[in-house]
């Protein structure tokens, strides 16, 4: 096999076997493209839609790229933290640190091209579906969408992609070999400056989440940020009935497709991330357990860690959703926000559940195993 | 100490240990010996409450280990048995004080006033307080004061071992229980582990049952005992 061709190789096998982030990533992008373009094409035929549009599409697109971005940016973390061993394999036959770094960049490449390109394409029928483009100065007519700068943003989408992926990828390759066939996976040495906390529970969490600060803000990121865009969009779609516009169907539909991919990438991004986190940590619950943790002990502080991270993201999606709503100008009085904010209010409790719900389980399903199988070093090292 | 009675324990179809019975004498140092899939890690973790015996009896420290639940087992270990491990396995996102530290959590009571944090150790900056009984504890398995704040990661194996035998002592329990603990380590070091061992049973008169090939704590332990098959027979 030639050089190139095993990169290749490498890098087509790392994104499959991660599939479920991957094609997070690639919803995520295209979402957050497609909003832009559809953007770019409300600002072209300006007269289009009412002024509150254009705000509603820019928040929501840069909310989907940075969660898609954030996703990238944990994918490729975990496959530098996964591959390390053949990283290791990799620079003791001679690759240089370039040819490495390729094929993590390859990574980001492949997703950044597809969710682009879908995204691109999202964005073209996202207006026209929906019968925008009917309402052109006053009259329905049969006026063309068109994005003048989309070739722009379908390039300027996959550079973003690259250049994230970079940043972990980088790590990978900087490494020396020593420390990467180490037992550890590379972690930021971090302490905790005089941490009197010395409860065994909310300490213990706490120490964990500092000294894997990589991880941890990656998973708020990939859960915040599709938060704020689910809130917001909730918001929005809650008010479009109210907007007496003619638009009010356009903007009913839009926000409805934010807020349901928000939510599914919100949902499936966080499992896969803490499912990921949680099995790694099997062993370490079994020493827990002989040490004389109860089962109800570790349970409670891995809720710890999570409920920290779910409830930070839960009031940040929310004071940023409503900060975002006050700039906007929508047209309603009070009585008609109570009931809007009650609404979105009561769609983000359930989404809050539903991840409250894989917060309990995934390290509840990583303690059935028995203690001595999950210190079994044959079986630890398989799951790496 | 420990008295196993009748003890059977199958997995699926496999049988683990097949009608085992062993009385481990109030600090006696025993070694259990067998081939790699004879019994020794099931045995030990029935004795540590980590396995419950299909069949059988376990008294421990005059306790009926059978009977209890996963709670009250989790109790019982914290106090009274110290668990060493073939890989080691410390807490690696916790510094080796930290690691030593948090089986001391676990069982002190807020007003316990023989648990004051006056000993400060300081490293790259950074300084920390913590219990003397952690300071004490790692001199005496030695290791040096440099390491105190370090991650187990930075460690060699044969540290990382003696810091692991630190953390199995920290809440001073009258067994201790060891799972191939020299098996990982080169033979050098292993003779230094053994000899820690040896200290720690002659000085602070633990009950020692160490499953082990190693010829090192065979030759020092008091009693030796044999697994074949899953089954016990006296060789020593």
């Amino acid at each position: 096999m030639t050089k190139t061709g095993f990169i290749l190789s490498l890098a087509r096998r790392s994104l499959f076997r991660r599939s479920l982030k991957s094609s997070l990533v690639v919803i995520s992008i295209a979402v957050g493209t497609g909003f832009l373009v559809a953007l770019d094409i409300v600002l072209t035929i300006s007269v289009l839609l009412e002024s509150y549009v254009s705000p509603f599409l820019l928040i929501c697109s840069a909310g989907m790229l940075f969660s898609g971005g954030s996703l990238i940016y944990a994918l490729v973390w975990s496959s530098v933290k996964e591959d390390r061993f053949n990283i290791a394999v990799l620079k003791t036959v001679g690759c240089t640190k370039r040819q490495i770094l390729s094929v993590f960049l390859l990574q980001g490449l492949a997703l950044g091209f597809t969710g682009a390109l879908v995204g691109v394409t999202f964005g073209y029928n996202l207006l026209v579906q929906y019968g925008a483009y009917h309402w052109y100065k006053g009259f329905w007519t049969e006026g063309r969408v068109y994005s003048p700068f989309s070739s722009l943003i379908f390039l300027g989408v996959i550079c973003y992609a690259l250049v994230i992926s970079y940043f972990p990828a980088s790590v990978g390759t900087e490494t020396s070999i020593r420390d990467l066939l180490g037992r550890q996976a590379p972690r930021n040495r971090v302490f905790l400056k005089n941490l009197e906390l010395r409860n065994p529970l909310i300490g213990y969490s706490l120490r964990h989440i500092m000294r894997n600060q990589r991880d941890y803000a990656t998973l708020l990121a990939s859960v915040a940020l599709p938060m704020f865009v689910f809130v917001f969009s909730n918001i929005f779609y809650h008010s479009a009935p109210l907007l007496q516009s003619l638009e009010s169907y356009v903007i009913a539909r839009l926000a409805l497709i934010a807020a349901v991919s928000s939510g599914a990438i919100c949902i499936l991004g966080f499992y896969s991330l803490w499912s990921d986190i949680c099995r790694k940590r099997r062993a370490e619950f079994a020493v827990l357990k002989t040490l004389g943790f109860s089962r109800k002990q570790v349970l409670l502080s891995t809720v710890v860690e999570s409920a920290l991270l779910l409830g930070g993201s839960f009031v940040s999606a929310w004071v940023f959703s409503l900060a975002a709503i006050v700039v906007i100008p929508l047209p309603t009085g009070f009585s008609i926000w109570v009931s809007v904010i009650s609404r979105s209010l009561m769609f983000s409790m359930l989404l809050l559940l539903i991840l409250l719900y894989i917060a309990v389980s995934e390290p509840l399903k990583a303690m059935q195993i028995t203690v001595s199988k999950a210190l079994d070093r044959i079986f630890i090292e398989e799951e790496w | 100490m420990i008295k196993l009675s009748g003890v059977t324990r199958k997995f699926g179809r496999t049988v683990a240990l097949r009608d085992v019975n062993l009385k481990v004498n109030e600090g006696e140092f025993l070694a259990v010996t067998g081939e790699s899939g004879s019994g020794k890690t099931t045995l030990l973790q029935i004795m540590a409450g980590i396995d419950k015996p299909t069949e059988g009896k376990v008294t421990v420290a005059g306790t009926d280990l059978t009977d209890l639940s996963e709670n009250d087992l989790a109790v019982f270990r914290r106090r009274n048995i110290g668990f060493v491990f073939q890989f080691f396995h410390l807490i690696p996102e916790l510094t080796v004080v930290e690691n030593v530290e948090l089986p001391m959590e676990l069982v002190r009571s807020r007003w316990d006033k023989t648990m004051k944090l006056t000993k400060t150790i300081s490293f790259r900056g950074v300084s920390y307080r913590t219990y003397p009984q952690v300071v004490e504890l790692l001199d005496l398995v030695g290791i040096k004061n440099q390491y105190f704040n370090r991650l187990p990661d930075e460690l060699s194996g044969g540290e990382q071992q003696r810091v692991a035998i630190a953390r199995a002592l920290a809440n001073n329990p009258m067994i201790l229980l060891a799972d191939q603990p020299t098996e990982n380590l080169d033979p050098k070091t292993g003779l230094k582990i053994a000899k820690l061992f040896e200290k720690v049973h002659r000085e602070l008169g633990k009950t020692l049952v160490i499953a082990t090939h190693s010829r090192d704590i065979i030759s020092l332990a008091s009693r030796v005992v044999g697994l074949e098959h899953g089954q016990l027979f006296e060789r020593r």
